[in-house]
């Protein structure tokens, strides 16, 4: 199988065998052509050259619903539900039928179907299930024709671990039925612990190829990236704890927009502190209110109606969530992104707000050299980087302006692991330096590498994790009974 | 390619695809299309007069107009209502113009022009209301609110500013010292130069200022804007209606003190609309604007010369325009669409 986007070539002479009753965990960096690979296998795209066949026989897949008739169901990294209809009109959608007859045939009466739909009411809107519930429809409905070939791309990205543990669990079952899964992944355990065979790509080859068993972590991880890396060092603050002045208070926040109550971030009386030189991992699941404490933190919201204390020692900067529409504007040169985010003090803005771009440019190129971003020079589009270059730069331009508080949002979502470390290199320089680093992952084993300290929130609550223990925080994450997340 | 040239290219190639189209309907219909089409450049440019009494005075209201839906348009809102506010900056004008008699000229034009760009930005002020309130898409609302001015002009000239004898719908002539005037012997006026004046200071602004960069963030990222730019989008594209609205005001106000000199019925021929396919063609660039303002001002100038000369009716130049705006909004969908492919390698 090859497969050429422009001048890149995502995949070149792939070969991918995929056994009744197997789940085949699919593993690669970010850009390794596993999605590449899976669309091509959901119809989506055409490979070059190459084949597929299905049950032996060569079949031709000119679009996702050729795919679904051979039997193949894809469940897409994000969410493909409609969120304004029902359950049951989202799962009618996705068989091609009238709404009220999402359920005929006997295909959602089999007990693992019935498993996934748990807790799902077919008439409960999708703007209401939780991100689990959401994910479970999304794999309901690629299964809702009957498929037995189930391709999950990236399916624990948005998932607590409890329920990445659920889903595991729900895969093998299903692949001892007779049913086969894709699983991809770049987690080596979740990899271990769903699949019987793997495979690793990089830079659109196949590396590795087998059952799992037969490799240790090192091989699967020197197959993923290459070269076996030293552990880079981290840098230690140089200021002893006394003399850390704190940046970054609050207590009692709660928060509301035109449309809905958001989640209390704080409705305990304890106060939260983040000093110089902190760095604060915040764990929680998606939607629990961690967002607008952030956003708090950095000015772009206020807490409603006056209530709770805030301090914040500014300058702040934010790393938002998502690069491509709230970091940058993919159309605009990375100078004109650059002036975006600067006030109306940056040295590059003149009397009458005229705007010295010379001078702007000249801060670009220096930031682009500064930060490592690869990229040709300030006229640039930032469309034309790549997501780690895009990165670095929104993170430059973030560090750019000194901030004493630097608040980030998933600062690694979808990068490769160099990208990655260069991240968590620049934050943990932050606070080397003595900025107040606070930032939110949905990857808890990034906060757990990263913070010096961990809150979590759940259900609009923060509350601070006594330990680094991962079991622990996980639970209080989801909020389980009995831990310090309930209410 | 370089996405300057790539662009010159396109927009090249979208004109000479609707005057291909044109000419193909042209010959269709059984009239001889390289004869409408050489009488159309002689009505443009065939002549002195044909250039400035023609084709530059009706270039002005488009230009003008273009830059207006340009200024809400890069900010990522649609102003469909140019004509209503042309028209309600043309009622102003008249109804100052008619009493400045005894007002110097340095008085009495700038009165007109500032009465006629009040009005229009007036005649836009419910729709940002409805839109910043309720989420009422401004497209729909500034649309319906061009067919209430036209009846608004429909009424005044029949009423309160009919001329004197009450005998025809029509205004009287406003005075000699509220009239923009330019070239003795022709029928250039000096809204030429606030036109150019208008496409000169708008390049400036967008590329040049904060101000014009962050209404272009606002339209071309308005997540980035709000979020990293830390701007109020929503209120930025407020503002930006509400300046095109008066920007259409001050060309109808325009069009009375520097062509018609009098209100009546039908005072437009659709210069709002056409002003959309003149700004949609320079994709939101002044100086662009200027360039497809004096195209498609000559295009109307050279629609009568055709129509008197061949025999084809004069309508047959919004075929141009049609496929402009069609190509151009086509074009923009694919491009939009390869990158997205790109990207998401």
């Amino acid at each position: 199988m090859t497969r050429r986007f422009g001048s890149v070539l995502a995949l070149r002479g792939v070969e991918l065998l995929l056994r009744a009753g197997e789940v085949h965990a699919l593993l690669g960096e970010n850009g390794a052509g596993k999605s590449t690979l899976m669309h091509i296998a959901a119809g989506l795209i055409r490979p070059d050259t190459g084949s597929i066949d299905v049950h032996g026989r060569p079949t031709d897949l000119h679009s996702p619903r050729d795919a679904r008739r051979a039997g193949i169901g894809m469940v897409h990294q994000h969410f493909t539900t409609v969120p304004a209809l029902t359950v049951a009109e989202n799962l009618a959608l996705a068989r091609g039928v009238a709404p009220a007859e999402w359920n005929r045939g006997a295909v959602l009466s089999h007990p693992l179907i019935q498993r996934l739909q748990h807790g799902l009411g077919p008439h409960r809107s999708v703007e209401s299930l939780s991100v689990g519930e959401k994910q479970r429809l999304e794999i309901l409905k690629a299964l809702v024709g009957g498929q037995r070939i189930l391709l999950l791309d990236e399916p624990t990205a948005v998932l607590a671990p409890a329920e990445t543990e659920e889903l595991i669990a729900w895969s093998k079952a299903f692949a001892a039925e007779g049913g086969s899964i894709v699983f991809i992944t770049h987690k080596l355990d979740e990899a271990r612990a769903a699949a019987d065979r793997v495979t690793v790509l990089r830079d659109g080859s196949v590396h590795l190829s087998g059952p799992i068993s037969d490799h240790s972590d090192q091989d699967l991880a020197s197959a993923m990236i290459g070269v076996t890396e030293p552990d880079s060092d981290s840098v230690i603050c140089s200021k002893s704890p006394s003399h850390r002045e704190l940046l970054v208070a609050f207590k009692n926040l709660t928060f509301s927009d035109h449309r809905h109550t958001l989640p209390k971030p704080d409705d305990t009386d304890t106060a939260f502190h983040v000093g110089e030189g902190e760095i604060v991992g915040i764990a929680a699941v998606e939607g629990s209110g961690q967002r607008e404490l952030l956003h708090a933190i950095a000015g772009l919201i206020a807490p409603a109606g006056g209530s709770g204390e805030l301090e914040v020692t500014g300058p702040v900067a934010l790393v938002p969530e998502d690069r491509t529409t709230e970091a940058l504007i993919l159309d605009h040169s990375l100078v004109e992104n650059l002036v975006l985010a600067s006030g109306a003090d940056a040295p590059w803005i003149r009397s009458w707000g005229r705007i010295s771009w010379d001078e702007a440019r000249l801060a670009t190129r220096r930031l682009l050299q500064e930060f490592d971003v690869r990229a040709p020079g300030p006229d640039t589009p930032a469309r034309a980087l790549s997501g780690g270059n895009q990165q670095k730069f929104v993170m430059g331009r973030a560090l750019s302006r000194s901030p004493r508080v630097l608040v980030a949002e998933n600062p690694t979502r979808g990068l490769d692991l160099h990208a990655t470390a260069a991240i968590h290199a620049r934050l943990r320089l932050a606070a080397a330096e003595g900025a107040a680093v606070i930032f939110h992952s949905a990857d808890l084993d990034e906060v757990l590498e990263l913070a010096d300290r961990i809150w979590v929130v759940a259900r609009g609550r923060v509350t601070e994790a006594p330990s680094g223990d991962r079991e622990a925080i996980g639970q209080m994450m989801l909020g389980v009974p009995g831990t310090r997340g309930e209410p | 390619m370089n996405l300057r040239g790539a662009l010159l290219i396109q927009t090249f190639l979208t004109l000479l695809l609707g005057f291909g189209v044109m000419a193909l309907g042209i010959s269709l219909a059984g009239h001889d299309a390289g004869l409408a089409l050489g009488a159309m450049f002689r009505g443009a440019f065939g002549s002195w007069f044909a250039l400035t009494s023609a084709t530059l005075p009706r270039s002005v209201p488009l230009i003008i107009l273009g830059f207006g839906f340009a200024l809400a348009f890069r900010a990522g809102a649609l102003n469909i209502g140019g004509e209503g506010q042309f028209l309600a900056g043309a009622i102003a004008a008249t109804w100052v113009g008619l009493s400045a008699g005894s007002l110097p000229p340095v008085v009495a034009i700038p009165s007109l022009l500032g009465a006629a760009s009040v009005a229009g930005m007036l005649w836009i002020v419910v729709p940002v209301w409805l839109r910043a309130r309720f989420g009422v898409l401004e497209v729909i609302s500034t649309l319906l609110l061009n067919f209430v001015a036209a009846a608004l002009v429909s009424y005044v000239v029949q009423g309160p500013l009919q001329e004197p004898l009450g005998i025809y719908p029509q205004s009287d002539l406003i005075a000699t010292s509220a009239r923009l005037s330019l070239l003795p012997g022709t029928r250039l006026h000096g809204g030429f130069l606030m036109a150019l004046a208008l496409a000169g200071g708008g390049a400036w602004f967008f590329s040049r200022t904060i101000w014009g960069f962050r209404l272009r963030a606002v339209g071309d990222g308005p997540r980035a804007a709000r979020i990293t730019g830390r701007l109020n989008a929503d209120r930025m594209s407020a503002v930006a209606l509400l300046l095109s609205g008066a920007i259409a005001g001050l060309a109808g106000g325009i069009e009375i003190a520097g062509v018609t000199r009098a209100l009546y019925q039908n005072l437009s021929p659709g210069y709002g609309f056409t002003a959309i396919a003149v700004a949609l063609l320079a994709r939101g660039h002044p100086i662009g604007i200027l360039g497809s303002g004096l195209l498609f001002g000559a295009l109307a100038a050279g629609a009568g010369a055709m129509q008197r000369e061949a025999g084809v009716p004069a309508v047959a130049v919004h075929v141009v325009e049609a496929v402009v705006i069609v190509t151009v909004l086509l074009a923009d969908r694919v491009t939009r669409s390869r990158r997205a492919e790109v990207s998401g390698a």
